[in-house]
């Protein structure tokens, strides 16, 4: 096998680079003693820095393996949106909990780098690493609370099944290898007639590893657990940012590359997501604990997203994208809520509109975004995903979706009923911080706003 | 006690104080607005944007005034519906009753990708609403006045942005902006009914969400593929178009299940009884009044014009649900004991009527349907009010809880027969016109429907007459009297929301014609437009 030439043109990944030497930075400041507050504001200046870089660094590197398009933008752009936002809500945990700021902040951002470097990845070994490098920093962030019982387990339960979901995806690469000798996605697209059960047996392997890390049913056990274990802001972060990038990436991977196979994978994707829609929305509604409740939650959604990639267009990727950039505002802005009331029974935000009205309309606005009840932003991602599911000529699934979304209506509005219909019985203490409360506002005029004007969605 | 007189006393002065600025203020942008009004076609002014934004506006007022300064929060609220109102006038003052064509249009590229626009417009179907909706959201917080006394600025907040969300079904052109609204509208009104609610309002909350959002997916389902079949979601092009005969009966089906549930239509009508009866008075005004005629205007926007042959297929069934609806409602009222939860079950029977009305297919039956809205808008909302009133004094629904409520309110017993009498259709009052209308357009299309439809007219006065004598005379009983006697008989703030509703229900009984010449076009535009399609087809 001869290794052909690449020339060494490295712009487009500059974003990236830029973003790990302040990822360093980060970690060296933390090393001395300084003010923690400001550590933060500078890890969000660094990662907000980082966003003009990845628009003018539009383009290929390194041959084919790279490339930063316009839907990679768009990614990138959701990526570092929803760090920078997970970020904020760190805050009060520099008050209130016993946490390591500079390390999590540190593994924060190289999350997000193995994450820009997963939606960029055209080559199937760079894609494993970056997803690695995602994966690896989610399980450390888990854990970050050292003497947390619960946060160990998670961290625990997530590292097992996470590596058990690694290599079965290694042995996809690997049966996908063997087809066709080639890892890049370029050459993958022609080869992919010849050799047909090999390629196909090593295409479903690599989707089940992927189905894993976005918790589709029946690969979805893991999540309702890590994610109540893990801290909040944590949870905000690994319920929905690996989702994005993985989301994004699986779907050019699917849509792009093996267009050929759409008969097969389109099939598979059906399956999926009828049955994540019911499991994860019939499974949310009994719970009592608001962070396993967005769990489900989150697999139910991740059945919609599949939804959208069904049909397998162009235009059904970025019906997926823009469904995750809303995902993105919504998920984070509610746990943003969860972690100000520092409160995970959902029977006990009884009556907290009296106390805390502000907050509370900020759940309200998130719980029927997430519903997809207009004029949220909610509604937009869920028309747009509809409308690929429909335009791909599968009415039948969406009139099922649809009787689930109404499902999902009920443990939603619980959270609303609780806080706004019921008395209540104790005043919550928030753990509040100023940059928490910017987090939040950014979130609630987020999914307020784009429900009206979608600008960036279509 | 003698505290709580003096107070109520100051209160009253004050009120008197704040009534009379209000109604200052209110002659003086009359005035300006009147005179604007007639040129308004001259110049151009977007009037329907207007109207949607200025009570979101004056809910962000709202937002900002602090939570402590509840007569601040409900002069504030009340000055705005009223603006809004004088704003919706010239909507009649300047319309023009010779053309169908939409009128006011308003149009921006909304969503350029899609060809998605914001389009607004009102014919003679949809104007009366528009102008009813405001009226109703005046009374709506008159009558919250004393009624809501906690989270008091939610609920204003909450008042303005249901009416927002109302008048906007009634004026968009696009079925994108159409769906917005129809749903904007559930999470207010989920929120009026379920905090500032009765006994089980958690529940009645809830399972009015539910209900009508269900219905709302299916048609959400049926705009997408609507959407993607035309390649436009503007309505006016979508009701030109000819669709197969199969992909119209599911689409008819689609957007039926949406309308049926908000009518609402029996079987899908159990949430209302519930809705209506746990709701405050302003909610269950709005719910009666406007909401559940979303439905049946639905009906006329998109099911009929849009797909012909499906209605003419599915016209049987629709009477036959409609007479089913008067009659079983009609029934069922016979055996309340709660005033509310009668009230609420005579609008399932009236709104049968109104479907009947409309699923005649002909010309009398449509504006029968279309006249028995807004009556069924006037003369149920009135009573609904009647009932808020004489619920403040008591705090009991129970009919069997009252008896010889005429010998301490004779005022309010005279409105109550007045609305009683409407709502029965006595010649005379406004229910009669529509319920006449409706049974001559029921004749024309189906005798037996119209025979069915007729014998419920006898089990409503039967129902709306003895609960009149179950409340008002009969036995006296001491306990509810008392409280009565000590609150007295209607104040100025109870007449002021009454006497506009009987002023009403007695200007249609005799001259219909104000509201049958705006739609008379409109529905004969329709019906002509039905037929030319349905002869395509063939």
């Amino acid at each position: 096998m001869n290794i052909p030439q690449i020339p060494l043109q490295f712009d487009a990944i500059i974003p990236e680079i830029v973003l790990t030497a302040f990822t360093f930075l980060v970690l060296l400041l933390g090393v001395l003693r300084i003010n923690k507050s400001f550590l933060l504001g500078l890890s969000v200046f660094f990662l907000v820095s980082t966003i003009p870089l990845i628009f003018i660094f539009e383009g290929k590197a390194f041959g084919e393996m790279f490339l930063n398009d316009s839907l990679a933008i768009y990614l990138k752009f959701t990526l570092i949106m929803g760090a920078t936002l997970s970020m904020l809500m760190f805050s009060p945990y520099l008050k209130y909990r016993l946490i390591v700021m500079n390390e999590s902040l540190a593994l924060i951002m190289f999350a997000t780098i193995g994450m820009m470097l997963l939606v960029s990845s055209r080559e199937l070994i760079s894609f494993f690493v970056s997803l690695e490098m995602m994966a690896l920093s989610c399980y450390a962030l888990v854990a970050t609370r050292k003497y947390d019982h619960r946060a160990n387990e998670a961290a625990i339960k997530y590292f097992m099944l996470g590596g058990l979901s690694t290599v079965i995806m290694l042995f996809g690469i690997a049966l996908i290898y063997g087809s066709c000798k080639t890892t890049d996605f370029v050459y993958l697209v022609s080869c992919s007639a010849q050799n047909l059960e090999l390629s196909l047996a090593g295409v479903g392997l690599f989707t089940v590893g992927l189905c894993f890390k976005i918790a589709l049913v029946p690969l979805h056990m893991w999540a309702p657990d890590v994610y109540e274990g893990a801290p909040t802001p944590v949870t905000a972060f690994i319920s929905t940012l690996p989702k994005v990038a993985v989301f994004g990436a699986f779907g050019r991977f699917l849509v792009e590359v093996y267009s050929l196979h759409y008969v097969y994978w389109s099939n598979f994707l059906i399956v999926l997501s009828l049955v994540t829609i019911v499991v994860g929305n019939l499974l949310a509604l009994p719970q009592r604990n608001i962070k396993r409740m967005l769990a489900y939650s989150s697999i139910a959604h991740a059945g919609y997203v599949v939804m959208g990639l069904i049909s397998g267009t162009s235009d059904a990727l970025y019906s997926v994208v823009a469904y995750m950039f809303v995902y993105t505002i919504m998920n984070i802005g509610a746990f943003a809520v969860v972690v100000a009331l520092n409160e995970e029974n959902i029977e006990n935000y009884r009556g907290i509109h009296k106390f805390h009205p502000v907050i509370s309309f900020a759940m309200l606005v998130f719980m029927f975004s997430l519903t997809g009840v207009p004029p949220t932003a909610g509604f937009i991602a869920k028309f747009y995903v509809f409308k690929q599911a429909i335009e791909g000529g599968f009415t039948w699934l969406v009139v099922i979706a649809v009787l689930f979304t109404v499902v999902s209506a009920y443990y939603y509005l619980r959270v609303v009923m609780y806080m706004y219909m019921k008395e209540p019985i104790i005043a919550p203490s928030l753990i509040i911080s100023r940059e928490l409360i910017a987090g939040l506002f950014i979130c609630v005029l987020g999914a307020l706003i784009l429900g009206i004007l979608p600008v960036f969605l279509i | 006690m003698n505290l709580e007189i003096v107070n109520s006393q100051t209160w009253k002065n004050q009120l008197k104080k704040s009534l009379f600025l209000s109604f200052l203020i209110f002659v003086l942008s009359a005035c300006v607005i009147l005179a604007f009004g007639f040129f308004i076609d001259k110049i151009s002014f977007p009037l329907l944007s207007s109207l949607i934004v200025l009570p979101l506006v004056g809910s962000l007022l709202l937002i900002f005034i602090n939570r402590n300064q509840e007569e601040l929060i409900k002069m504030t609220a009340l000055m705005v519906s009223l603006i809004e109102f004088i704003l919706s006038l010239p909507l009649y003052l300047s319309f023009d009753k010779s053309t169908a064509q939409m009128q006011f249009r308003e149009e921006y590229l909304w969503i350029p990708k899609w060809g998605i626009k914001y389009s607004l417009g009102v014919d003679g179907i949809s104007a009366p609403f528009i102008i009813l909706s405001s009226l109703l959201t005046i009374l709506c917080i008159l009558v919250s006045w004393r009624e809501i006394n906690k989270k008091i600025k939610e609920f204003y907040i909450a008042i303005l942005v249901t009416h927002t969300a109302m008048i906007g079904v009634f004026m968009s052109l696009d079925t994108f902006l159409f769906y917005i609204f129809w749903e904007a509208m559930l999470i207010p009104m989920y929120l009026i009914v379920g905090v500032w609610g009765g006994p089980r309002r958690i529940y009645s909350a809830i399972k009015f969400f539910l209900y009508t959002f269900i219905g709302s997916l299916f048609m959400l389902v049926g705009i997408i593929f609507l959407f993607l079949y035309t390649g436009t979601s503007d309505m006016l092009k979508l009701m030109n178009n000819i669709y197969p005969y199969n992909m119209q009966i599911w689409l008819f089906l689609a957007f039926f299940v949406a309308f049926a549930v908000k009518v609402p239509m029996w079987p899908v009508h159990t949430w209302l009884p519930d809705a209506h009866t746990e709701a405050p008075t302003a909610g269950s005004v709005i719910l009666a009044g406007i909401l559940i005629k979303m439905g049946a205007y639905g009906f006329l926007r998109f099911n009929l014009p849009m797909f012909p042959d499906a209605t003419i297929a599915f016209k049987p069934l629709m009477l036959i649900l409609s007479v089913i609806a008067i009659i079983y409602g009609a029934l069922i009222c016979l055996v309340q004991s709660d005033l509310k939860r009668l009230i609420a079950y005579s609008s399932v029977s009236h709104m049968g009527f109104v479907t009947l009305g409309i699923f005649a297919l002909n010309h009398q039956g449509i504006q029968g349907g279309l006249i028995q809205m807004i009556n069924h808008g006037i003369v149920t909302g009135a009573l609904f009010l009647c009932v808020g009133i004489i619920y403040q004094r008591t705090h009991t629904r129970q009919i069997a809880d009252y008896g010889g409520v005429a010998t301490v309110m004779p005022l309010y017993s005279a409105f109550f027969m007045l609305f009683t009498l409407a709502s029965i259709g006595l010649p005379g009052t406004n229910g009669f016109i529509g319920e006449f209308l409706i049974l001559y357009g029921a004749f024309k299309a189906q005798k037996i429907m119209g025979i069915l439809g007729a014998t419920a007219l006898i089990i409503g006065a039967a129902y709306m007459l003895w609960l009149y004598q179950r409340v008002f005379f009969e036995k006296t009983s001491n306990y509810v009297l008392e409280h009565i006697r000590y609150y007295g008989d209607l104040n100025v703030r109870e007449m002021v929301i009454l006497i506009p509703l009987a002023i009403l229900v007695i200007w249609i009984g005799f001259y219909p014609g104000t509201f049958l010449g705006i739609m008379d076009i409109s529905v004969r535009e329709l019906l002509i437009h039905i037929n030319t399609l349905l002869g395509v087809a063939r």
